[in-house]
């Protein structure tokens, strides 16, 4: 074997890395040695080898403790920022009525997407850059995933998902020799990632609506355009009469919108803006997509709001569901008798869940949310008719609802 | 060890390992390869510092990230054949160092005489 062969081998323990860089400046530096120095002697031979114990295993403790200490942060990181927000995916699960398969898909791929980000980390200490490479690009396709499926995740936790797999897959591909694979990789990951931040939860296109004050039940009629502008949203309230609005500062955070209304065009200087410019909304996503809640304006004045999206089954303007507040829904609340067309009884209790009102029919042993209508009238869900409360002392005392088979009349027991 | 840390005062980097402060004061003359700067040092230090390849690819990996020192390029030494070699050389901040670690040396030698500790011979 000859002394260059037994060098190039004794070089195998300096770290790959280093290997990389300097293995044919060292293996020409040898030569030169070889050839002012005789091989033969023991004398050449311990000063190489004692060069090569002296340096190799300072330069592998460097190596590794420089990658040792970035995975251990971004073990730590990726640990605490995936209990965080799985621990938050599942608080909002638990807060939300609907929607259990999408919590607990988008549980399921933050589970695996956070176990495959710590493989990289386990790949790249071990030195299996194929497999770590592997790892990162499955956990971007399941953090991706998840993303699709839970739209309401926090803007954080997206660009940590997003940012600290595609940073090391860029670190991993830095081409210490060139890589058409890991460059068009990287080319097509950092293509695909800003549509997707683009991607928002609130879909695009024309909304309709009703706004209304809260005391009454009168609401007028608006529509909302959702347009994307650059990488965020637009949204843009236009009322039935009077000027047109800007939602700003909107917050989507699991089943809550929030954003504030300001004028959409600007104000001659001296002149105060009026109407609805300032006020602050807060929605509650309900079951058919749509969100209702109140706006609170400077002055403290509150009003009702609903906002519904395009293509909804249920338009705004055939089957309402208009909000109503916390005192409006406690007049209705209450064990109600009742007389049914064809002369048999029934009791209805209607009572308020998660801020909804809903009816439960002993008769029928059936329970529905009551849609508000307007004006004290309410269509039980999924039914083709409207029940009319009447009210004493602000407080329902009784209703009659018009069915296909005659008239049934309610009448308040307690 | 001199460790990769943010630039500041050519102070900041002293005192430099023996290895280095030679490696340094070798490309003080100006380009050099690797097997240059190994003669040099070794010339200079009368054969009591040798660096293997190891030793000194190790330091210079150091030093290059360190910002002591910069790649000048690869051509071939017409001394040493026509295979392409990668010189080094100082850069400005490594010249600073190098230059305070003298000046230090210095202090030290001209301390260690004034207790008559070198240059003269013990009793």
């Amino acid at each position: 074997m000859s002394a260059e062969r037994i060098y190039r081998l004794l070089l195998r323990a300096y770290p790959p890395d280093f290997r990389a860089e300097y293995e044919r400046e060292m293996v020409l530096l040898f030569r030169d040695q070889c050839r002012e120095s005789d091989v033969r002697t023991l004398g050449f031979w311990v000063r190489v080898i004692w060069d090569v114990v002296r340096s190799a295993p300072a330069l592998r403790a460097e190596a590794t403790r420089t990658v040792e200490v970035i995975m251990k942060l971004a073990a730590i990181l990726t640990v605490l920022l995936g209990a965080y927000g799985i621990l938050g995916a599942m608080n909002e699960w638990g807060a939300a009525s609907q929607h259990a398969g999408t919590y607990v898909l988008a549980i399921v791929l933050g589970v695996a997407a956070s176990l495959l980000l710590l493989g990289t980390g386990v790949g790249i200490l071990l030195q299996k850059r194929q497999a770590a490479r592997l790892a990162l690009v499955a956990s971007l396709v399941c953090f991706v995933a998840a993303r699709l499926v839970f739209p309401w995740m926090s803007i954080f936790l997206q660009l940590i998902g997003f940012v600290l797999p595609l940073g090391l897959l860029i670190a991993l591909y830095w081409p210490r020799k060139s890589s058409t694979l890991g460059a068009a990789s990287i080319v097509l990951v950092g293509l695909a990632v800003p549509p997707l931040g683009r991607a928002q939860a609130l879909p695009i296109g024309r909304w309709t609506g009703s706004a209304g004050p809260m005391d009454r039940p009168a609401a007028h009629p608006i529509t909302f355009d959702v347009t994307a502008v650059g990488d965020s949203l637009q949204v843009m309230l236009h009322p039935d009469r009077g000027d047109d609005y800007r939602l700003d500062a909107i917050r989507l955070r699991g089943d809550t919108l929030g954003f504030t209304l300001l004028l959409a065009h600007a104000l001659p200087p001296g002149d105060l803006p009026g109407g609805a410019h300032g006020v602050r909304c807060m929605l509650l996503r309900q079951g058919d997509r749509s969100y209702t809640g109140t706006c609170t304006g400077p002055d403290g004045m509150r009003s009702d709001l609903r906002m519904v999206p395009p293509g909804s089954t249920q338009a705004a303007d055939t089957v309402r569901d208009l909000p109503l507040t916390a005192a409006q829904r406690q007049s209705f609340v209450g064990t109600y008798s009742v007389t049914l067309p064809m002369g048999g009884r029934d009791v209805l209790l209607v009572f308020e869940e998660n801020g909804l009102l809903k009816a439960h029919s002993s008769h029928e042993n059936r329970t529905g949310r009551l849609l508000y209508q307007g004006d004290g009238a309410f269509r039980p869900e999924g039914s083709n008719f409207v029940i009319t409360f009447v009210f004493d002392s602000g407080r329902a005392k009784g209703f009659t609802g018009h069915r296909e088979d005659g008239v049934m009349k309610g009448t308040r027991t307690q | 060890m001199v460790t990769k840390r943010r630039v500041g005062k050519p102070e900041s980097y002293l005192p430099l390992p023996p290895a280095t402060f030679h490696i340094l004061v070798a490309l003080a003359d100006g380009e050099l390869h690797g097997y240059a700067i190994m003669k040099g040092v070794e010339a200079r230090s009368e054969g009591s510092v040798r660096l293997g390849p190891g030793t000194l690819y190790g330091s210079l990996k150091r030093l290059l990230e360190a910002g002591l020192v910069e790649e000048g390029g690869e051509r071939a030494d017409p001394a040493r054949g026509d295979e392409r070699r990668r010189y080094y050389r100082l850069t400005p901040l490594g010249l600073s160092v190098v230059r305070a670690e003298a000046r230090r040396l210095d202090a030290m030698v001209r301390a260690a005489r004034r207790k008559k500790l070198i240059g003269e011979r013990p009793a």
